[in-house]
């Protein structure tokens, strides 16, 4: 009994010392995973903050605010390119960030590398790479999306005068949004347009005696009681004449630029649309006592009408010219229009043509193309031109202009009056 | 009773020895068990590190994607492999992957199929923008190469001029970026953003020949025209004087006295300075608009006439911004009036050949520009625009043309990111 528990003894020091031996491999290889644990988990904390250093670096880089040639900015040219940047210095490591570019000209864009390298515990080289694309395109493109004029539907237009393109180029600019126009032959009206719509919201009469006013020195306060007293449409305009009845028959050519001069006439709308405010009137600078239609030196006719606008502000009519006796330095002219060729000198028929695009009479034309009734017109109405040719001759047609061919413009004509 | 004791003390008396090592292997089993818990917050931080990395590397080439979009849909003619090229069988990015009806952006069924990809390498990108029908080709490449694939959409957004490019990038070639990869890429990530045409014509002029300074027609037969009625028919609008008009043949809308359809003096023209005439009609600088993505740049001094030519054939829809004094010596016919150009020069123009332009010239040399035809016959369709004065030596013939800036406003210009519109998760949702 005594010798076994000796044995035991002895055993147990064997056992405990195999025990420990074991115990001391393992430990040591618990070490060893946890050192090795340690150095990973320390490359992975490196790794962490050089993913976050190549992430700043790469959006330094698209921190730029112009391309090129912006002195005092950060620009994609100057900016995005090869090179170091400064070091990095991290919790137990400093890193080292360097950018490769590889430059596309057409169409501008940058393929960059961001690399960010440093050493580790064991000074083992360690990397982490990113790469990116950055086009040149400037934030500003961006901004001024955002500040467009206009929209896809509704284009945005460049306004001579700062104003609605009918408004006539003689109007004088209040300054507060409204022009004034005094017609340049007779101050008895003066129009007062919405610089921003072109709508007339003022008439203003000053009788037969006429105002005195001019286009050049009217101010506000001369139509200070008339400048909101209506809302009114323009249908404006010009009369060509050609008065030579020889030759032969009329070419397109010829009624591109007819020479004149005029005769007297007096422009008359009708108007078939309803519920239109009273005082539809037409002027133009061939009706009245006019010097220059005397001397013939008035070589045609412009005019302009004002429709005070109904409920919808669309109106539908048809304008007709009146020939009048025209008093010049060669006699009185009583001109007519007629069909019929022939009869006294000093009473020449004449027929009316209209400018149009349009083939017949028939063929849908927009209002602006000058269509014999005119139906439905929004806003103003501009260029809606005549010619009087004698009645021997006929309305020349045109073929659209190509101004390659160095036809510049479609001097087509529909016989306006008499109605065919 | 001693038989158990004998029995009992015999069993202890082999085990003893291997209980003890039992123990401790035990002991040790649970010691490692322990150390592996705790740990375990170590391999997760090193999981995450990795995982990080490689979601960031995605997030870039996604990133990449959508920059590399924009580029390239201001770009000219593209071969399959992206990169520009003159060869005039081969089309525009913005062509190959995009329609514009009338301003608005839509997509085939054949477009919405296809998928630009690109490999982003050490050396720039390797690219493949598939023609109609086709899957991109791309080569193998060794190594974790970062890639992503674009793609664009239209669906739901109903204003005009905008499109939706949603771009999916990978940390390396992955089957989710590029189809034929063996392997789905360790991390992926998706972004989209809403790109906005900028037009090219922000604000288009309303003459057929717009000054901001003094117009100089020098007595030759100078032809101007516009028909258009919606712009009162407005041949020449200055902001200065138009001197020496007695020859010249002005047609405003047919029958309108040719003088009547002049506007000098302007002070809508004459109140700017240079760099303000520039933003007015193009709605933004100069620095910037010539440097967007869809401008090309040709650097010129005395003749040439081809390279500028060259340069329209190469790029179509793209602004060609001619840098120095132009000649144009050899018989050009550039534009057309489906896909018109938008020409700047910035210097003199000499024309001393046959040039029939459809699109919009834009004329700044310092102190104002000398337009000079020497030879052949010069027609411009669409509009003139000099930034400041302009003195006409010869008789060029000047056509406004509304359908011709309506093109190129609605069309041309640069599809750039709309601020607010970055989305990294579906967009929609």
């Amino acid at each position: 009994m005594q010798h076994r528990r000796q044995q035991s003894r002895g055993v147990s020091l064997v056992e405990a010392m195999v025990a420990l031996a074991i115990m001391g491999f393992g430990m040591l290889a618990v070490v060893g995973v946890q050192a090795t644990m340690r150095l990973n988990a320390d490359i992975a904390k490196q790794r962490s903050e050089a993913t976050r250093f190549g992430q700043e670096e790469m959006e330094k880089l698209r921190a730029f605010t112009a391309i090129d040639d912006t002195p005092g900015e950060r620009t994609w040219a100057g900016s995005v390119v090869t090179g170091a940047a400064a070091d990095a210095v991290g919790l137990n490591a400093t890193y080292r960030i360097n950018r490769a570019v590889q430059t596309y000209t057409n169409p501008p864009a940058k393929a960059l590398t961001v690399t960010v390298s440093w050493t580790d515990r064991t000074d083992q080289a360690q990397q982490v790479t990113m790469r990116s694309v950055i086009a040149a395109a400037a934030p500003a493109l961006s901004g001024t999306l955002a500040v467009r004029p206009g929209t896809a539907a509704v284009a945005p237009v460049r306004r001579p005068f700062r104003r609605h393109a009918s408004i006539p180029v003689m109007a004088r600019d209040f300054g507060n949004g409204s022009s004034g126009f005094v017609p340049p032959w007779q101050s008895r009206y003066v129009f007062v347009f919405n610089n921003v719509t072109g709508v007339i919201t003022g008439v203003c009469d000053f009788g037969f005696s006429g105002s005195g006013l001019a286009n050049d020195t009217i101010t506000q306060s001369d139509v200070a009681s008339c400048n909101d007293n209506t809302q009114a449409q323009l249908l404006s305009g010009f009369v060509r004449f050609w008065r030579n009845t020889g030759g032969a028959e009329l070419t397109a050519a010829d009624v591109e630029s007819p020479a004149g001069p005029a005769l007297r006439l007096r422009m008359r709308l009708t108007l078939t649309s309803g519920g239109h405010p009273p005082g539809t009137f037409c002027i133009d600078d061939a009706s009245g006592a006019s010097t220059a239609l005397f001397n013939q030196t008035l070589l045609h006719v412009t005019y302009f009408c004002v429709i005070p606008s109904n409920t919808p502000a669309l109106w539908s009519g048809t304008t007709t010219i009146e020939a009048q006796d025209t008093n010049t330095v060669g006699g009185d002219v009583d001109w007519h229009i007629s069909d019929s060729t022939g009869g006294p000198a000093d009473e020449p028929p004449f027929r009316i043509c209209r400018y149009t695009p349009a083939t017949s009479d028939s063929a849908p034309v927009a209002n602006r193309d000058h269509p014999r009734n005119y139906a439905d017109v929004s806003g103003n109405l501009t260029d809606q031109n005549f010619v009087a040719i004698p009645s021997n001759k006929h309305c020349p047609t045109d073929v659209p202009a190509d101004p390659a061919t160095g036809d510049l413009v479609n001097s087509n004509t529909l016989q306006h009056q008499p109605a065919t | 009773m001693p038989d158990v004791r004998k029995i009992k003390r015999t069993r202890a008396q082999k085990q003893r020895g291997a209980a003890s090592l039992l123990v401790v292997v035990v002991l040790f089993f649970i010691l490692a068990l322990v150390t592996v818990y705790a740990s375990r917050n170590l391999i997760f931080e090193q999981r995450i590190s990795a995982n990080n990395l490689r979601a960031t590397q995605a997030f870039e080439a996604a990133e990449a994607g959508i920059e590399f979009s924009i580029a390239a849909l201001g770009g000219g003619r593209v071969a399959g492999n992206c990169t520009d090229t003159t060869n005039t069988a081969n089309d525009t990015f913005r062509q190959r992957y995009l329609q514009n009806v009338d301003g608005t952006y839509s997509l085939s069924g054949a477009q919405a199929a296809l998928r630009p990809t690109c490999m982003m390498l050490s050396t720039g990108t390797d690219c493949s923008c598939p023609t109609s029908g086709n899957a991109p080709v791309l080569a193998d490449q060794a190594g974790p190469v970062p890639t992503f694939q674009v793609r664009f959409d239209t669906a739901g957004i109903a204003q005009p001029g905008v499109v939706r490019v949603v771009s999916r990038g990978c940390s390396n070639v992955g089957s989710q970026c590029y189809a034929p990869a063996p392997q789905p890429a360790d991390a992926e990530a998706e972004v989209s953003v809403l790109l906005g045409l900028n037009s090219a014509l922000a604000t288009p002029p309303s003459a057929a020949l717009t000054a901001r300074g003094n117009v100089n027609l020098g007595g030759g037969a100078v032809g101007v025209s516009n028909a258009d009625v919606p712009t009162a028919g407005i041949t020449i609008n200055a902001g200065g004087d138009v001197t020496n008009a007695g020859n010249a043949r002005l047609f405003g809308v047919a029958g309108t006295p040719g003088p009547a359809s002049m506007q000098a003096n302007d002070p809508s023209l004459n109140e700017l300075d240079s760099n303000r005439m520039f933003v007015s009609v193009f709605g933004m600088d100069k620095v910037t608009y010539r440097s967007q993505p869809a401008a090309v740049r040709v650097a010129c001094n005395g003749a040439c006439g081809q390279a500028i030519a060259d340069a329209v054939s190469a790029n179509p829809g793209r602004v060609v911004w001619v840098e120095g004094n132009a000649t144009i010596d050899t018989n050009q016919a550039i534009g057309t009036p489906t896909n018109p150009v938008l020409l700047m020069v910035r210097g003199h123009l000499t024309v001393a050949a046959n040039l029939q332009m459809h699109g919009v010239l834009y004329l700044h040399a310092n102190g104002g520009t000398t337009w000079s035809t020497t030879a052949g016959s010069t027609t411009i369709n669409g509009a003139v625009v000099a930034e400041d004065g302009l003195t006409f030596v010869g008789a060029p013939t000047i056509s406004f043309d509304p359908a011709v800036l309506r093109v190129i406003r609605l069309t041309q210009g640069s599809l750039v990111r709309i601020p607010g519109s970055w989305r990294d998760f579906a967009a929609g949702s």
